[in-house]
């Protein structure tokens, strides 16, 4: 749902002229547990054979639906007896792997496609910004099931309907931030200097603007995060018995009265990445900004 | 610039959004890979039937026409027939209408109902306790799936307390209040998480300007300022962020009718995706996109009135 949010980016300067005071340790606090909850997260993430034994698709049909802490089991086990500490590592490699390949390409495309927007301008500007607000008018997430729908229910095709739609709000926020650029002495003196175009923006604009779209990264991660397992638990992402996070709550819901932890324990991870990312956004932002 | 021409204005800019919507629905059948009409029939796919519903769906002209004929149609209020509902699309949306807008109202108002007073006191008190316990559970609660906490109010509600009804929409107003209030609260928490930081950076803005100090110096007492001076132009911006994302408001909306099973067009547009109803995907998108346009036309006219430098350019 990355459309929240360039809001927040704008509002966060708001703030920022007041709260100027806040201490150094804090600011490098939500760096550092952010980062840290993060990194924590992919390494278990990707080491999830060093952790557990258990295979996250073997059914286990004599140990269904075992407590969290029972014998062998720390999380317990679902319905079919799968081990879900084995179901949570190995289904975190596919919601990372949805937050960073839904985020990634579109703050590569969108950022490319705003800088030439902003610089370049005329008409090249004129019609992208328009694809820009028209694609803003939708509801995002109304917008990647339509898209969801035509393509077929799929994680890939879920990719597909990200990219086409979210690269915009990176657009926009590098758009922005380079029509500022262009006006400054820094790039006024490179173009003077004879530089052409794709060297102004890429090694005199881009590195200037990239805070911006590196912190608005860190929100529209969560929103990713966010979105890929509402696509899982309303059935139009991964699919069972993929161990999806949202996919598991949703498997869950149905023994939410007998087996609770069933859908608190992937409800819990997601709302750890997402705070490791929002955290780590705040970190940056405190850290990129004070420091102009 | 007068009010009546800024308003003149908006609604002539709304008119290309309104015609590139069209466009960009339009597209969302093309998107279809292989035969559309082998894909909608699905089994009861017969070289005959497709033929027809090629011809129906005009797919086999040239796309101008194709648009044109779109185009038409929608003009006339008709968005196709629904292959799974055997009724024309606008019946079958119009029947969900309701009960979506109910639910985005309720909890449009919840979510004030929350940020205001926490994102005004946060700002008051800012450092302190309520500030840091609020920062916390707000940056939790942005990361938290809505449709999970909608599972945990159906744990504690009706499950425990028995409380509210688990799903469904009622009858009657106050049978939607009730019935609704469990699926507005948990889109409120959502929101308001993006509203409440909002409100609180405003009031934060508000406090440190000239007047507040002025209206304070003159001794008019702490909350009388508070009401009249603070809140009022906090409150601005806030008009401003729910224009921003209203859309997220409804996508949120979407997502939860799902989870309580309530008969709108969010669930209307998952169901469809499962029956492979395109029209109907068609239809719902386009309506739920234009319904963001004019509300946020809306949200743009109480700017303006509630801040006149708005209209004077």
């Amino acid at each position: 749902m990355s459309a929240i949010n360039p809001s927040l980016a704008l509002l966060d300067l708001l703030e920022r002229r007041v709260r100027r005071r806040s201490s150094v340790f804090r600011r490098r606090a939500s760096l550092i547990v952010g980062g840290g909850l993060l990194l924590a997260v992919i390494v278990v993430a990707l080491a999830a054979p060093l952790v557990t034994s258990y295979n996250p698709d073997e059914i286990d049909p004599l140990h269904p639906l075992a407590a969290p802490l029972s014998a062998g089991h720390l999380f317990g086990t679902d319905s079919f007896g799968r081990d879900i500490l084995a179901r949570m590592l190995y289904g975190g490699r596919i919601d990372l792997l949805i937050a960073f390949g839904a985020t990634s390409v579109t703050l590569v495309a969108g950022t490319a496609i705003g800088l030439l927007s902003g610089y370049v301008g005329g008409w090249i500007d004129a019609t992208i910004m328009r694809i820009v607000d028209l694609v803003f008018a939708f509801p995002f997430f109304v917008l990647v099931i339509a898209i969801v729908a035509m393509l077929g229910p799929s994680v890939f095709n879920m990719f597909i309907a990200i990219w086409m739609t979210s690269w915009i709000s990176y657009a926009r926020i590098t758009r922005g931030h380079t029509l500022a650029a262009k006006r400054q002495e820094y790039v006024l003196a490179a173009k003077a200097l004879g530089y052409r175009g794709r060297r102004v923006m890429l090694r005199h604009i881009l590195p200037n603007v990239l805070s911006f779209v590196v912190i608005f990264a860190m929100v529209d991660a969560v929103g990713n995060i966010l979105l890929g397992a509402a696509l899982g638990f309303l059935g139009l992402g991964a699919k069972p018995p993929s161990p999806e996070w949202g996919v598991m709550i949703s498997d869950g819901q149905s023994y939410i009265f007998t087996a609770w932890w069933l859908s608190t324990i992937p409800g819990i991870a997601i709302v750890i990445v997402g705070v490791g990312f929002s955290l780590l956004g705040d970190g940056l932002a405190d850290i990129l900004r004070t420091g102009d | 610039m007068g009010r009546y021409s800024f308003l003149g204005n908006r609604i002539l800019q709304m008119i290309p959004v309104l015609l590139g919507i069209t466009v960009i629905t339009f597209f969302l059948l093309r998107l279809i890979p292989g035969d559309p009409a082998r894909q909608i029939l699905g089994q009861h796919y017969t070289p005959k039937s497709g033929a027809e519903l090629r011809r129906a769906l005009g797919l086999d002209r040239p796309l101008w026409d194709q648009y044109g004929l779109f185009m038409r149609h929608l003009f006339h209020g008709s968005l196709g027939d629904s292959i799974n509902y055997q009724q024309p699309t606008t019946t079958v949306i119009s029947q969900r209408l309701p009960a979506t807008l109910f639910l985005v109202v309720y909890s449009a108002l919840l979510a004030a109902v929350i940020a205001i007073p926490v994102g005004v006191y946060s700002a008051l008190r800012k450092g302190g306790i309520f500030d840091q316990v609020a920062r916390v559970w707000f940056l939790v609660a942005f990361a938290m799936p809505a449709f999970r906490l909608g599972i945990i109010l159906i744990l504690i509600f009706p499950v425990h307390l028995h409380l509210f009804p688990v799903n469904g929409y009622g009858t009657g107003f106050t049978g939607h209040l009730r019935y609704l209030f469990l699926p507005a609260l948990t889109i409120a928490v959502a929101f308001s998480t993006v509203l409440v930081r909002t409100l609180r950076a405003s009031t934060l803005a508000v406090l440190a300007t000239d007047y507040v100090d002025t209206a304070r110096i003159k001794g008019i007492s702490r909350f009388a300022v508070l009401r009249r001076h603070v809140v009022r132009n906090a409150i601005i911006p806030l008009v401003v962020v729910f224009g921003i994302n209203l859309a997220f408001l409804v996508s949120t909306t979407v997502l939860i009718e799902n989870v309580f099973g309530i008969p709108g067009l969010g669930r209307l547009l998952v169901d469809s995706v499962a029956t492979r109803d395109y029209t109907v995907v068609q239809g719902t998108t386009l309506i739920l996109a234009f319904f963001v346009v004019m509300v946020n036309l809306l949200t743009d006219v109480v700017h303006a009135a509630l801040d006149p430098r708005v209209s004077a350019g």
